[in-house]
């Protein structure tokens, strides 16, 4: 079999896991990290940064909304699947798919809850740090979850690794931070008028903390290839039919913002505020590299591990 | 008592009854197939399981020249004692029956078809056209009635046999004692299939795997997520007082260098400055 046609059988892969899943485990992590990275800045007292913490919270629960509406659609029951039909979900309390289902409704209830005190202007106060800290706990669940699903999946070797929930956590953080700096870069104070008076530009500290995540996502995942080196989805998703996918993820989606970031650092820190256009247009594309590097790589792995 | 069937690879001759067999007892449609391109496995057909194969017998030659044979082997579900399938399922629509079937209630499934990756041999398949479940049942309604499965029944040379799962684990070591290898007895927690065979079965195409049952599989991979995050957590941590240690000596350097020089005087009367050098 060609290398094309061999792509086009696994592009075509249809026996269990697709793209909808993989992007339902993207959003569900993006979502996740989104909330983590706003509410870490809130509780963390950057009070000069609401936009940030807004902008995390204010995304967080559409993003994990969508990934549980692609998952119901993905299921392969549409026409049995009425709700009530699909309560049968939380019959089986030790499976990882039940408890990923919990937490993801309980972290959409709470996230959404946490948009709710921002917008109604509850900003400050012991309330929305309770809340918070609840998210972010559901939240490290659900950027978890996903790589737990798959690492309980016996029958997929290339899935059975103790690295994979840590990688799908460090690339949710990650995601999660490139979402939130890509609203802030972009929308900023249009999308948050009622911060428009917040002084601090946050550009700098998304900067360095996005380059921080990155190394710590690209050691990881250097530590899950070695611990499933000798499985045959990683022939496919290193050397095989994937491997265009897996390293434009590592490439795109990891190195090239890595450097972009750097570049525009250094760039910012002996030039200053005479470049910050030139600056947030960096940004905003090495946060969009990483967004289609998280999609790219859940997608490589999830396929990689079926064939 | 749970049933467990014997599968004597060593004594089939591949003539296929069983896959007939099930197909006629099982209602199974006849499927268009082609022979398997897979060097070592070419006689092999159907090459896979599939909604409507619940079985095929898997061909495969070892060995050149004089010492070429062919190998055959049935491949179903294994019916294991503890099913990963049933573990991970979220709406319990699988589960293991006392008489050793493990079955599929497709009034509680939602199609998640978390089973196909959860089984440790790959054996679920989902029928798109009638949106279920599909595998071998072990013939329940058979064995309810006291019948042996129609596999069984079907074999010419006693290949398959059905036993208690001890008496078939029994005959198991038993031939294990004189040089067979077996599989099923303990991989995965146990299977109601089990396998003897002339060479070692993972050498035709059954997976490796240990003797971990899915809870403790679970349990063993959960503890081990859990120490690569305290141990990450903590290297993070470590990190991060480099780091903040590096940076406050980076600020004192910097703000020791702005500071007016202070002058001090020796023991010996010599005038010093605070940062060492004699003075002028």
């Amino acid at each position: 079999m060609s290398f094309i046609e061999e792509l086009l059988a696994i592009l075509s892969f249809g026996a269990g896991w697709g793209v909808l899943m993989a992007l339902e485990l993207f959003l569900a992590g993006l979502g996740a990290g989104a909330y983590i990275v706003g509410s870490s800045v809130d509780l963390l007292g950057k009070k000069t940064c609401k936009r940030l913490s807004v902008a995390g919270a204010l995304l967080s629960w559409p993003m994990v909304g969508a990934g549980l509406v692609i998952l119901i659609i993905d299921l392969g029951r549409p026409e049995i699947n009425t709700p009530s039909h699909l309560m049968n979900v939380f019959n089986n309390l030790s499976s990882m798919m039940t408890i990923g289902a919990t937490l993801l409704m309980a972290f959409f209830v709470v996230s959404f809850l946490t948009t709710a005190l921002w917008v109604f202007k509850w900003r400050e106060g012991l309330l929305r740090s309770i809340v918070e800290v609840l998210g972010i706990s559901l939240g490290f669940g659900v950027a978890l979850y996903p790589g737990l699903v798959l690492a309980f999946a016996r029958g997929r070797p290339f899935w059975t690794s103790p690295f994979l929930p840590w990688l799908f956590l460090v690339s949710a953080l990650c995601t999660g931070l490139s979402l939130v700096g890509l609203a802030e870069t972009w929308l900023g104070k249009t999308l948050f008028p009622i911060f428009s008076t917040d002084s601090e530009e946050p550009l700098v500290d998304l900067s360095k903390t996005l380059q921080a995540g990155i190394l710590v996502q690209l050691l990881v995942l250097a530590m899950y290839v070695a611990s499933v080196w000798n499985t045959g989805g990683a022939s496919t998703a290193l050397t095989g039919a994937l491997a265009p996918f897996f390293w434009a993820a590592v490439a795109g989606g990891l190195l090239v913002p890595f450097a972009i970031e750097r570049y525009g650092d250094r760039t910012f820190e002996q030039t200053g505020l005479k470049t910050i256009a030139t600056r947030q247009v960096l940004a905003m594309v090495s946060f969009a590299l990483v967004l289609l590097g998280g999609v790219l790589l859940r997608y490589t792995i999830l396929i990689a591990g079926q064939i | 008592m749970a049933k467990a069937v014997l599968v004597d690879i060593r004594k089939c001759i591949a003539c296929r009854a069983c896959q007939v067999a099930c197909k006629r007892w099982n209602d199974r449609q006849g499927e268009p197939t082609k022979l398997n391109a897979t060097p070592g496995l070419e006689w092999t057909n159907p090459s896979d399981l599939s909604p409507q194969t619940y079985t095929y017998i898997r061909f495969i030659g070892k060995g050149k020249g004089d010492d070429f044979k062919w190998h055959f082997i049935k491949i179903q579900c294994n019916h294991c004692v503890e099913p990963g399938c049933a573990s991970v399922c979220p709406t319990k629509a699988l589960y293991k029956t006392a008489e050793g079937p493990v079955l599929y209630d497709k009034e509680k499934c939602i199609g998640c078809k978390y089973c196909i990756s959860g089984c440790p041999f790959d054996v679920p398949r989902f029928d798109e056209e009638n949106q279920i479940i599909e595998k071998c049942t072990f013939c329940a309604e058979r064995l309810a009635e006291g019948v042996e499965p129609a596999c069984v029944a079907a074999c010419p040379t006693d290949a398959l046999a059905i036993y208690e799962r001890d008496e078939a684990i029994r005959l198991a070591e038993s031939a294990a004692s004189k040089g067979a290898h077996t599989y099923g007895k303990q991989e995965v927690g146990g299977t109601s299939w089990i396998y003897v065979s002339d060479v070692p079965v993972t050498e035709l195409g059954l997976p490796r795997h240990d003797s971990k049952s899915p809870t403790a599989y679970a349990t063993d991979m959960l503890l081990k997520v859990g120490a690569l995050g305290i141990v990450g957590a903590g290297l993070l941590y470590l990190l991060g007082v480099y780091t903040k240690r590096r940076s406050d000596l980076a600020k004192e350097v910097q703000s020791s260098d702005k500071a007016p020089q202070k002058s001090t005087v020796t023991s010996r009367g010599e005038s010093v400055d605070k940062m060492g050098g004699d003075s002028a």
